[in-house]
């Protein structure tokens, strides 16, 4: 982009070295601006890191230790003693993959039938699908509620997983609509005419071929899941229940006041709480980066 | 012999659809015309309806036509403080998307290390809302956090209360929301940088064009609809703003970071005024479906669309 056009044309013409001189400068320059900007995002989560591993009385130095010294790994324990805090890593992660795994699996059901069969009114109902889109979840939340109320589902995860078995939200029916319909409608001519049913077809043929975009959806089902607040807040009543959300709020107000054996205050476990909680995160962004950037640009572009 | 069957009923396509396919196509859908019926329409009119009912638990829900909006518009004086907040939140939207745009640029270009840069810029956003939150909390710590310790060590300034000051606790949060401009945004204005076809450039530098006219007169024109797109989905975000603020604040100090949603949530399920608590989310449906309307309206005067030069990316 700038910079890259105007070196390029200054190739070859001694009169002007001048403006190449000045390009290269500029670039040096950007450069350093990028790698700036990058240390400055980069920062929290190196203080997060640092600040889970000090022991209580690090946590309130002025000026603060930049490395905890020594690195207290026992954080990671203690943070389980104060409050069963690895219990709620396991019930959100239960949450996540029964949640993501319904919506999978019903959207893209649902987009088979979409993309495959013709039947009346198919495009009003793909219509009717998208515009869901525009209906903030906060309208639709207290009758929700009380359907579950009275289901008798309030303080299980049911409400939170079980909804998801219902077409898994507009946009992943929409993305396995779109992907399935690059596949040429003779291949499901085929399949038919050699005797392979419609669901052998889903499962032997399509699913096989879906792998990108059930990855992709995976990722953005799991981010939903993972962070939900309101939810887990709504649904999920007694302690044992909890979020890993709702367990760092628990956290807080748990180690509000109280004090380790040397007299501190104990907040440093927040930022211990913390790390354990991007952990997951930041493990599915690794190794799944290609995935994830792809998912981000389809929503992106189509909404 | 049935396969038979349903292959001249494709041959004759345009004609009619075979019974057998319609009710598979019907079966396959069944899953999300029964999720819409429940948890999407469903839902919708029964709330529209309890908007318009005097509706606390036990008791059953009594009409009392408009008195809630009433309340909502003239009494609850909670109402237009929230939106006040959420509309400072707004500041928020541009502010982003121009961090966004400018982290963007930085890396729309050949640099050793690329990706690395992309991945750091990218990471916060991925960091959950309550880690991040816990997380500018310590380090906004007003007495011992690391930002004012800093302020007064290098400056002998005395740095503000940040998330504990009624002036600064908005402007705290926004500040945060920056941290995670190398996210999704900025992924999608990347995208859509590195769709703007090279020649565009080259011609505008054979007119003599400079950095300037390039950057004013081809990458926002051409970016246009793609900082349209994250224009609103940015709005809408703000106005639904609800964990964050959740976790940091509880609306607090004295109401300065009470945002509409976390109203809606507290009336509805702290103090169980559901019929209220409906008639609030249809306003701010109304609001959301205002800010839809108003901005696809508004871009028709300023998008640039190109259809032939823009392809998808991820197609």
């Amino acid at each position: 982009m700038p910079g890259k056009g105007l070196a390029d044309s200054s190739i070859g013409s001694p009169a002007l070295s001048g403006a190449k001189h000045g390009a290269r400068l500029w670039r040096v320059l950007l450069l350093v601006v990028t790698v700036l900007v990058g240390l400055v995002l980069a920062f929290p989560l190196y203080w997060a890191v640092t600040s889970a591993l000090k022991p209580a009385h690090e946590m309130r130095l002025v000026p603060p230790n930049w490395w905890p010294k020594p690195a207290q790994w026992h954080n990671f324990l203690e943070v389980g003693q104060v409050i069963p805090f690895y219990l709620f890593v396991r019930n959100t992660a239960v949450i996540t993959v029964l949640g993501s795994l319904g919506g999978v699996l019903s959207a893209s059901v649902v987009g088979y039938g979409f993309a495959f069969y013709r039947f009346r009114f198919r495009n009003a109902l793909f219509t009717l699908v998208l515009s869901t889109m525009m209906l903030p979840q906060e309208v639709t939340l207290i009758p929700t509620f009380l359907i579950f109320h009275r289901l008798g589902w309030v303080n299980t995860i049911k409400p939170l997983v079980v909804p998801h078995y219902f077409g898994g939200g507009a946009f992943s029916i929409f993305l396995f609509r779109q992907f399935f319909s690059s596949i040429p409608q003779d291949l499901h001519d085929a399949a038919k005419i050699d005797g392979c049913g419609p669901l052998r077809f889903y499962a032997r043929i399509l699913m096989p071929l879906s792998v990108p975009v059930i990855i992709t959806l995976c990722i953005l089902y799991f981010q939903y899941l993972w962070n939900d607040l309101m939810g887990p807040l709504i649904y999920l009543v007694s302690m044992e229940k909890y979020t890993v959300t709702q367990g760092m709020l628990f956290l807080r107000s748990t180690l509000t006041g109280t004090v380790s054996r040397t007299g501190k205050p104990m907040d440093h476990l927040l930022m211990t709480g913390s790390v354990i909680a991007m952990i997951p995160s930041l493990v599915i962004f690794f190794t799944l980066q290609r995935y994830f950037i792809r998912g981000v640009i389809m929503t992106g572009i189509k909404g | 012999m049935r396969h038979l069957v349903l292959f001249e009923a494709r041959t004759r396509r345009q004609s009619q659809i075979s019974r057998v396919e319609q009710r598979w196509g019907y079966l396959l859908i069944s899953p999300w015309i029964l999720g819409f019926l429940f948890f999407s329409v469903g839902p919708m009119v029964a709330s529209l309806y309890l908007g318009f009912t005097n509706y606390e638990m036990p008791l059953p829900p009594r009409w009392i036509g408009l008195g809630n909006y009433v309340k909502a518009f003239t009494t609850d004086q909670l109402v237009p403080r929230s939106l006040l907040n959420t509309s400072f939140m707004l500041l928020g939207v541009p502010l982003g998307l121009g961090a966004s745009l400018l982290l963007a640029l930085l890396l729309d270009r050949e640099i050793p290390g690329r990706a690395v840069w992309r991945t750091v810029y990218y990471l916060p956003s991925i960091v959950p809302t309550v880690a991040t939150v816990m997380l500018f909390q310590y380090i906004f710590q007003p007495q011992y956090g690391l930002i004012n310790s800093l302020l007064w060590k290098a400056f002998g300034i005395e740095g503000p209360g940040w998330f504990n000051s009624v002036q600064w606790v908005k402007p705290t949060f926004i500040l945060m929301g920056l941290w995670a401009a190398g996210g999704p945004p900025m992924i999608i204005l990347l995208a859509g940088l590195q769709n703007i076809p090279q020649e565009l450039y080259e011609a505008a530098v054979v007119d003599g064009a400079g950095q300037w006219d390039k950057f004013a007169n081809i990458t926002i024109p051409m970016l246009s609809p793609t900082i349209f797109f994250n224009l609103i989905i940015g709005v809408i975000g703000t106005f639904k703003i609800f964990s964050a603020a959740y976790i940091g604040t509880a609306g607090g100090p004295a109401y300065a970071s009470y945002f509409y949603v976390l109203h809606i949530f507290y009336n509805a399920f702290s103090y169980w005024r559901s019929g209220y608590a409906s008639a609030l989310a249809w306003i701010l449906f109304m609001i959301i479906l205002f800010f839809t309307l108003v901005q696809f309206k508004a871009s028709e005067a300023w998008v640039y669309y190109e259809t032939t030069t823009m392809r998808q990316p991820g197609q």
